[in-house]
């Protein structure tokens, strides 16, 4: 977030406050952002220690400090308002991530499986209802094959790293002191532990969200049926649904480039 | 710390602060954030809040390189609400602890 976007929002949560009022509250954060720049900071990093604008506005409703005019309109935009609180929540949420390394593993599982549905829609609009059914089947084993190797991958890295750390860190006292590969200081050991570790765990969490994207979005009539309307035989002339059809090349390459 | 607790303790803190110097709302902020991690933008509903009740006031100075500063300086009434609050926080602090060392915790009754 920038200062633009954090005065914007203040302006929205405050929006119902009288001018007079608004412009008091404003001009606090407006000196704030003043004296971070002198200090050498940049906008966005003022904005995080500033935190969401939403708790400034909880906060001042807490302190019981800002009288709000009824809303003239029922509600003046129940969209506007889910926007913004959106775009609030998610400047946190990327705030946050950025803090904490050890969840970075997970959460790129996570973008991996965002960026192929984002494919996915793309691929189900413009490319698929062209496409023979053959596609389908070919794709669903494309993605097999993906987690399946995301995996393998995975436990490769693990592996390897274990492996090493223990070349590197081991001494053999029966062969007095014989030490397999040249001794490295503890804390590089530590860190190539601890890359290898999350490689793996990142591999591990790609395959595994793409294995349930997989799952999610190719399960056969046959066996995940028990719905009410039974699902009737695929016929020649029916084109296949947006919704199950599946295009590994384009998911391939987004997929790889976020690793 | 959970946040709900920070913002109890918050206004002691600020207070202690303004106790002991005149200061701006930027480098306030920033001093108290070397301590606590909080965010930095609710203190001023704080200091606003203060200044509505009369516990601290504020007046503007030039500053050597830029737009005046809006300084916050504390008042008797200020003074007498932060040793009020200092003794219900050592009270407050002192109850807790004895709770917490004589094993009494609320999720293991009994």
């Amino acid at each position: 977030m920038n200062r633009t976007e954090f005065m914007d929002l203040l302006r929205y949560y405050f929006r119902r406050v009288s001018d007079a009022e608004l412009q008091e509250i404003l001009s606090d954060y407006e000196a704030h952002f003043e004296e971070g720049k002198k200090a050498g900071l940049t906008e966005e990093e003022i904005c995080r220690e500033l935190g969401s604008p939403k708790d400034v506005y909880e906060m001042y409703l807490h302190e019981g400090m800002i009288h709000e005019e009824e809303p003239a309109a029922p509600q003046p935009s129940r969209r506007a308002e889910k926007i913004a609180d959106t775009a609030d929540r998610l400047a946190g949420h990327a705030e946050r991530l950025a803090g904490q390394a050890e969840k970075l593993a997970g959460d790129a599982g996570k973008i991996a499986g965002t960026t192929i549905s984002r494919a996915q829609d793309a691929w189900d609009r413009s490319i698929a209802p062209q496409l023979p059914e053959a596609a389908e089947t070919a794709g669903g084993l494309v993605w097999k094959v993906l987690f399946s190797a995301c995996y393998a991958a995975s436990f490769l890295v693990f592996l390897i790293t274990a492996l090493l750390v223990y070349l590197l860190s081991g001494t053999f006292p029966a062969f007095g002191g014989f030490s397999p590969l040249p001794g490295i200081s503890a804390a590089t050991l530590f860190f190539l532990g601890g890359t290898g570790f999350f490689a793996g765990l990142a591999l591990f969490f790609a395959g595994s969200e793409i294995r349930r994207m997989h799952r999610a979005r190719h399960t056969p009539p046959s066996s995940g049926a028990s719905t009410g309307a039974p699902v009737p035989p695929p016929s020649p002339e029916d084109s296949p649904k947006p919704q199950d059809t599946i295009q590994p090349a384009v998911l391939l390459l987004p997929a790889a480039g976020r690793k | 710390m959970n946040v709900q607790l920070k913002k109890g303790v918050m206004e002691i803190v600020v207070l202690s602060m303004l106790r002991r110097k005149e200061y701006y709302g930027y480098e306030l902020v920033t001093d108290i954030s070397k301590y606590i991690e909080m965010s930095e933008g609710t203190i001023y509903p704080l200091l606003n809040r203060f200044k509505k009740d009369g516990l601290v006031e504020t007046y503007l100075a030039e500053s050597h390189n830029g737009p005046p500063r809006k300084y916050y300086r504390i008042t008797e009434t200020g003074r007498e609400e932060f040793k009020e609050s200092v003794r219900e926080w050592i009270q407050f602090t002192k109850a807790v602890r004895t709770l917490l060392e004589e094993g009494g915790t609320p999720n293991e009754p009994n």
